[in-house]
Order: structure tokens, then sequence, then C-alpha cells
């Protein structure tokens, strides 16, 4: 048994390290933890990460979560091409400076988008409250701005002249929305333009392949929903509220 | 001009930074950035950082900002010695890991902790909600277990033997709700071996200097109404509880309707409220009377309660401890008389869904 690899590529953390071990042809088994299913709680799965997360990586004993240590453990693990991770001192620092902003600053408003956009009103029926929406929303603009301003100002890339870990992480959380077919990209054409350059360099078919779940999300079937589950997120729609 | 780093003792990244930057003896200027006056949205500061954030470093041209981004910097620049972040490979991935974890989870739950049982109503005069608080340190709670259960485990520090950046960004975060009265220690006696040892390997002297502020806070002179207006819209997002937990209560009993107390249930919620520190508004229970229910081969009136969360209910010791009331509760409504002792039993639910935890309360007789 090699590289195990879990995940639910509708997670775009596990969308980062898909693309990422594909594209650098890291072979590994995909095990497939299904989120809608609330797999991902399973006696199963909590066996392997206690902390109920996707993605984890297992390699015999050595169990890993958080995306961000996967994706720096393969690039150690398999020596993949130094423009991932470069190891000059302040590119580097630059490259961990986005991967740590990224958690609070990207993720959390961009994966709160697709909730009260689609999730939400899909399975519980009721929209959330206009005056969080808008919050929301402005946070996420105010993410992208930032990410404009500081991190890729007028670079092809985040860290220069080629794609790093970065710029991948970076776009797959700002696709996330797209899944309640809101999109991020149309409010500037320099993120549009590096969002473009970031999909190529990926490769459109890798790309669009990590990406299909995700796109699919509004034809799913909510009513095959765990009712725990189902009450959970009855919960945190009352947290909008 | 050398090293500069932009710090606020007030802030645990900027605690762990410092530590790092003096433990390793790296050269550096001090930068203090007064959060509480507001100086991190200074134009000053934010030529330094545009993400209006401490810490920030600068080095020479060079400017950066994110606590892990800085201490990794520092680490590879000035060759620390290796244990800080090992070249390991599987070890470097234990502290990445939990430099990972730590941004949306410790980090929130601490934040919130010591600015709604302190900072909200000493320095800015504002009374917190207690389900608010509550909610915010069952969460917290909730994150002390993992960082125990899935991080330290029987190490001697979070990333294996020696002493690590990731136990400097977890001890500066634990000592945030300690400076507000949060016995997080007291409890967890893994934990309090766990700080004596980063405590040691760090350096008593050091360890308080770099804690002195924030051990003052509580004593800090309340903001007067120029400074709360410019911090009041930056921290009111401090005071956003987390999805508090509905329990949920099930009393089972074979006594007919006509023998259950009228009203049970919702005395029963309200009690539920209190022994669980849950609102009430967040309960639900369920009286079943006049079942067919037979317990330990006895048909004899009995009643069995049920408690669920979802979301962790408590440690064993602690669902003992709600069983005992629970017990005391229902003997004083039903008159019930005990054949022992009630055992709770702790369970996990199998298969998907809550990751809850149950607490049994074993079925007694009453003594009428």
């Amino acid at each position: 048994m090699g590289l195990e690899l879990y995940l639910d590529l509708l997670s775009p953390s596990c969308r980062a390290v898909y693309i990422f071990a594909r594209k650098n042809s890291i072979p590994f088994d995909f095990q497939f933890v299904d989120l809608l299913k609330g797999h991902h709680h399973s006696k199963e799965y909590v066996e392997i990460n206690p902390l109920k997360k996707l993605p984890s990586l297992k390699e015999g004993k050595f169990v890993l979560s958080e995306s961000v240590a996967i994706l720096f453990y393969l690039c150690r693990k398999y020596s993949t091409p130094s423009h991932w991770y470069p190891p000059d001192l302040h590119t580097r620092a630059r490259v961990d400076e986005f991967m740590a902003w990224q958690h609070t600053a990207i993720q959390m408003p961009m994966n709160k988008v697709l909730w009260i956009k689609m999730l939400i009103p899909m399975i519980t029926g009721e929209e959330v409250p206009a005056q969080k929406a808008e919050q929301t929303l402005a946070e996420v603009k105010n993410s992208m701005r930032l990410f404009e301003e500081k991190f890729l100002q007028d670079k092809m890339f985040i860290t220069g002249d080629d794609i790093s870990l970065a710029d991948v992480v970076a776009l797959v959380e700002m696709m996330q929305p797209m899944g309640g077919n809101y999109d991020v990209f149309l409010s500037s054409s320099k993120i549009a333009e590096w969002r473009m350059r970031v999909e190529l360099a990926i490769g459109s078919n890798l790309f669009w392949e990590a990406h299909d779940r995700l796109m699919k999300l509004a034809e799913w079937d909510c009513s095959t929903l765990d009712p725990l589950v189902k009450e959970r997120i009855c919960e945190l729609l009352q947290k909008f509220k | 001009m050398g090293l500069e780093l932009y710090l606020d003792l007030l802030s645990q990244p900027c605690r762990a930074v410092y530590i790092f930057a003096k433990k390793n003896g790296i050269p550096f200027e001090l930068r203090t950035v007064d959060l509480l006056k507001g100086q991190h949205h200074s134009d000053a500061f934010v030529r330094v950082n545009p993400l209006k954030k401490v810490p920030a470093l600068k080095d020479g041209d060079f400017t950066l900002a994110e606590s892990v981004a800085i201490l990794l910097y520092l680490s590879r620049k000035y060759e620390v010695p290796d244990h800080w972040y090992p070249q390991d490979l599987q070890a470097r991935a234990r502290v990445d890991e939990y430099l990972a974890w730590q941004h949306t989870a410790l980090r929130s739950s601490c934040t919130r902790a010591m600015w709604q049982k302190m900072m909200f109503p000493v320095f800015l005069g504002e009374q917190v909600p207690p389900e608010t608080l509550a909610s915010t340190l069952t969460e917290l709670d909730r994150c002390l277990e993992l960082l125990e259960d899935k991080f330290l485990k029987d190490k001697d520090f979070l990333a294996g033997p020696h002493i690590s950046v990731a136990d400097l960004m977890a001890i500066t975060e634990l000592m945030h709700p300690v400076s507000a009265g949060c016995q997080v220690f007291n409890s967890r006696p893994k934990l309090a071996a766990w700080r004596q040892r980063v405590e040691a390997a760090v350096g008593k002297e050091l360890f308080q200097e770099a804690h002195a502020v924030v051990m003052k806070a509580k004593d800090l002179p309340p903001a007067d109404s120029a400074i709360k207006e410019k911090l009041k819209p930056s921290v009111q997002v401090l005071l956003h509880s987390f999805p508090p937990d509905m329990p949920f209560v099930e009393l089972d009993t074979n006594l007919p309707a006509g023998r259950v107390p009228a009203g049970l249930e919702k005395r029963l919620c309200a009690a539920t409220a209190t022994i669980l520190s849950k609102p009430e508004d967040r309960v639900n229970v369920t009286v079943r009377p006049g079942l067919a229910m037979a317990v330990n081969g006895s048909t004899d009136p009995c009643a069995q309660l049920i408690i669920s969360s979802i979301g962790v209910v408590g440690t064993a010791e602690e669902n003992r401890g709600h069983s005992a009331r629970f017990f005391e509760f229902l003997t004083k409504e039903m008159g019930l008389g005990q054949d022992r002792p009630p055992r709770s039993q702790g369970r996990l639910p199998g298969g998907s869904g809550s990751g809850g935890k149950n607490i049994g309360l074993d079925a007694w007789r009453p003594g009428f």
C-alpha cells in the first residue's frame, strides 16, 4: 500500500492536493470520502483522521492532515520542480505568507459564499438574510482586492514568472463560489487573466476534471442528506440570522 | 537599518515571534504597534503591512506579514537549531500540520475567550451575553481536547521530543484565555506538564517577559470613548458565538402519563439548559410515558434518560457530573428512589453524522 490520499473534490483543499499530485505524476490511491454523505464523520474515517477533515494523506503508518502541510510534504518527498516552492529565501517567504493568510482571508469567505448562495437555501429551503449575505460578499471583495494589491500585483504569478503552490491554492479556493454560480473573477480583469494563466499552467483538462464535482453541485439531490448533518446545517443557518 | 519586528505583545502571534527571535539571539529593532490605540491602521504601518495586522517584519526593503511565514523566514535566515523547524520529513510535516490547523481552530477560540471574558467587559465596558461566552468556552474546550489528543498525544512536544515553532505558537495562544482568568491548565494535567516543558525550554524569564503585557491586560483602565469608537467596528466580530449545540433529551418511562408530573418536559428543558450550560431555546425534550419497558429483566416502574448533543458534550468525568445532576432532578420530580447509583455511559454514535457523545443514565426504579 503506497501513498493514499483521502479526498472529496468538493473541497478546495482537496482539489489543491489532487491537482498538485496529478500534475507532478505522483502515484497515489484516490480514497473517496463523501462529504455530502457525511462520511468524514464515519467511524472508519475518524480512525484515520480524528480531526474529521479532508484532505488526509496516509503513507504506511504516517497520517497527515492539512492541505498546506500535505503540499509541502509532497514537494519535498517527491522532489518536485523548484518553482512550486522556490528555495530563494524571500520568494519562499511570499509563498508561506500567502499560505498562512489564505486560511481566514480566502478559504473561509469563499466557502461561505457557496453556502449562502446555494447550499443553505437548497438544504433548509430558507434564504440567508440579505444583510448577512452582503457582509460576506463584501468580505470576499476586500480579500480579492488585497490579493491583487499585495500578492499578485503586476506579476504573472504570485511569486513572479512561474506558477507555485500559492497560485494553485488561491485559484481552487476562488473557484468555490462557482459551485453556486457566483463568479468572483468578474470584478477584476487582472485576476481574471491570472486565473487563465494558472488554469493553462496546470492544464485545462486536469483543472476541469478536478472541478467537475463542484460544478455539478447544483444537480445534487439533497434529500439523501443524513438527517443529523441536515440538522447541523440548520444550526449553521441560525448563526447567520 | 537591520531587522525590524513590528509587534504588540498583547497579540498571541507577536509573542511567538518575539520569544523565537530573543531565544535565538536574533538581533532586531522592536517597533511597537499599539493595537488598542489602532496604530495598525496608521499610514506608516500600512506601508509595512497592507494587511494591517501584527506581527510584521521589515528586513531592508523586504517586508513580510503572517507569524508563520515570519517564523520560518527567521529560522532559515538565521540558521537556528534544527529542532525549531526540523529537516526530517515527517517531523517537519507535523509542525506544518499544526501551524496550518491553528489558524482557524485555536486562534479563533482563544481570541474570543479572552475578549469576551475580559476585554469587552473590562476595557470596552460592554457586557457579553452569558450564552455567547458559554458557547465560546465550550469551543475552546473542544480545541484544547484536540490539541491534547490529536497533536500532543504522548509526546513531550507537539512535533516530537524537542520544542519547535509549533509549541511557541500553541503556548502563546493558550496564555490568551489564561490572562482572562480561564483555567486552561487546571483540569488538563497533560497540557500543564507540556506547558512546564515549553516554559523551561524557552526560559522562564523570557517567557514571563513576553507575557507581561497580556497578563496585565485585566488591569487596563477602561477605554475612553474615542478609543471605543475606533476599536468597536473591528472587534464586533469577536462577539459572534459559535453555533450552539442542540442537546436532545429523551425520557422514557413505563409510568402511565397520568403518573408523570404535569409540565415535566418544560422543567426538564430548563434543568438541561442549566446543567449543560446551553441556552434553553436550543434544548429539545421528549417525554414518553406509558411505554412497555423491562429493565434488568423487571417490569417494575422505571425510567431511562438519554441526553445527546451534536458536538462534544463533555469528558467522561464531566458526563458523570452531569448524570448526577440529572439524576438529582428526576429523583425530585418523579419521587424516584434508587436501587443502585446511576452510571453514566459515554458512547459515540457509530456511522455518519454527528460525532457527538451520549450520556446514558442507568435506568432506576422508583421508591414508591
